[in-house]
């Protein structure tokens, strides 16, 4: 490894600072630095729709590490800058600033932005996206001087953000086209139990329905839905969903497809560029398939496997089982697997209350696992999925079953 | 002012079971002991990320996963080797002494009031 050698991560958010930190430490010599264009240095976005936006947490108590840490480190910080264009066979970055930067490894690691609300109005002020500090900053704002509040979308924001908002006292209406929040991620059974524990806590759900208008003069005061009515709201949270940050791309000849296109060793087309987080569409060697993942686990090991790949390791593909996490009021929702396609569910707990975990098959075989409110368990069922263990299902089902001892010999 | 070296004891050494974990207080201060291939290993046993009490999490290897959120830890040195915990958790000293496991009042690792 060469003293002399520069890695270039573009994009700071865990996937970036991951793969800065685990190169390093993991014996690459060269210059490192992570280039991004928030003006913070890298943060966990994960609080900023529960603990910030409750007034619980502060946003400079969310920095991975200090400013100390990454100079320790040997990581330069290029906070508030955009990249403006790449050129992969010269091997250079340009910035907004009219400068350019050069590299021997590049990480992409631009992440995803919120998708916005296809329908007129939607860029109104008081209708918000949530993605970044300034983001949460801009919402809590808003709150405040809020009494009704839509949150249009009840995937991860905006059922956290609808959470938030009702333990702040708003009136909290949450739509969605799907038949129930979290349905794409969990499933109908579990997204049922989702949308109970929404209606315990007093949020107005409006399922299989969608916003068609937001209407205002100076800023949004009312919603149109796709049944004609129409809602009086203070202030709108949209949480659709995310698309992938490659527009810098598009024309490098860089293999692309429903983001950047990566193999188990976070390595994409070009010699020399890796991609690793929420734009990274990889295989994944243990189930032979790709997935993109949009979650903060993915984006922390992915780039921690990238890290160690730049640094001379490739010993080891990347093949981990995803796992993600949602907390809603006091309730704890954690998973792990792979993307639920078809399957069949096998649950035990009490939906009444909300206390379940669930086990997702395909064809015999445990493929995910959820638990709701029932954390003891989870690691467990995670070693199951991990296993893809068939178990009967009566006997995961009863209640007297120590999961933790079913599942020892998968330890 | 509690001297640095001093010892509390804790639980009679042979109650421990490897891969488990062991709840306990000194001065309010929830503490664990962590059992691993036989060593005995003594943490702060609440996740430096977000409140939650590890000792309802697992050990797998030398790893402790909180429950909650999968931070992980390694059980011997404190290091955070899991997102999304970043901050260490304090190790205690332990010594077994007459069939007694003693641990140290104080962390002799990461201890918060260092940082």
């Amino acid at each position: 490894m060469n003293r002399n050698r520069h890695l270039l991560v573009l994009g700071g958010g865990l996937a970036g600072h991951a793969t800065a930190v685990a190169a390093r430490h993991n014996g690459y010599e060269g210059r490192i630095t992570i280039l991004s264009d928030e003006p913070d240095r890298p943060y966990d976005r994960t609080p900023l729709s529960k603990a910030v936006l409750q007034g619980k947490q502060e946003a400079q108590d969310l920095f991975f590490q200090s400013v100390e840490a990454y100079r320790e480190q040997r990581i330069d910080l290029w906070t508030g800058v955009l990249a403006t264009g790449v050129d992969l066979d010269a091997r250079v970055v340009e910035l907004n600033t009219g400068e350019s930067i050069g590299y021997d490894e590049l990480m992409i690691a631009t992440g995803a932005r919120p998708r916005r609300l296809p329908c007129p109005g939607e860029d109104l002020p008081g209708v918000h996206y949530l993605r970044t500090i300034a983001d949460a900053k801009s919402i809590m704002n808003d709150l405040n001087d809020a009494e009704m509040v839509l949150i249009a979308g009840a995937g991860f924001i905006g059922s956290e953000v609808a959470a938030s908002a009702r333990l702040l006292g708003k009136q909290v209406l949450l739509a969605d086209m799907l038949s129930a929040p979290m349905e794409n991620a969990l499933g109908k059974e579990i997204s049922a139990i989702c949308a109970a524990i929404h209606e315990d806590h007093g949020v107005e759900l409006r399922m299989r329905c969608r916003v068609v208008e937001l209407h205002g003069t100076e800023r949004v005061e009312e919603a149109e839905f796709d049944n004609g009515e129409r809602i009086r709201f203070d202030a709108v949270v949209a949480g659709i969903g995310v698309e992938p940050c490659i527009e810098l791309f598009w024309d490098t000849g860089i293999g692309i497809d429903n983001g950047i296109l990566v193999n188990e060793f976070c390595e994409t087309s070009v010699p020399g560029v890796y991609a690793a987080g929420d734009i990274a569409n990889w295989w994944h060697p243990g189930v032979n398939r790709r997935f993109r993942v949009e979650h903060f686990d993915n984006a922390g090991a992915q780039g921690t496997a990238a890290g160690k790949v730049i640094a001379g390791q490739r010993d080891e593909p990347f093949a981990p089982v995803p796992y993600f996490w949602s907390d809603q009021y006091d309730t704890n929702i954690q998973y792990a697997g792979y993307p639920i396609a078809q399957y069949e569910i096998v649950l035990r707990g009490d939906a009444e209350e909300r206390q379940v975990t669930g086990f997702y098959l395909q064809e015999g075989k445990i493929h995910g696992a959820v638990t709701v409110n029932r954390p003891r368990e989870f690691r467990a069922a995670r070693r199951m999925v991990a296993a893809r263990a068939e178990i009967d299902p009566e006997l995961l089902t009863n209640p007297d079953t120590d999961l933790r001892k079913l599942s020892r010999e998968y330890r | 002012m509690t001297a640095q070296n001093e010892y509390v004891e804790v639980m009679p050494a042979d109650m421990l079971e490897d891969g488990e974990m062991y709840p306990f207080e000194i001065d309010s201060e929830q503490l664990m002991l962590a059992v691993v291939d036989g060593e005995i290993h003594a943490l702060s046993g609440i996740c430096t990320h977000e409140y939650a009490e590890l000792w309802e999490g697992e050990i797998e290897d030398d790893t402790i996963w909180c429950p909650l959120h999968s931070s992980g830890f390694n059980v011997a040195s404190g290091d955070a080797t899991n997102f999304p915990a970043v901050i260490p958790l304090p190790v205690y000293d332990v010594k077994v002494e007459d069939g007694k496991v003693f641990v140290s009042r104080q962390p002799v690792k990461n201890d918060p009031d260092d940082r």
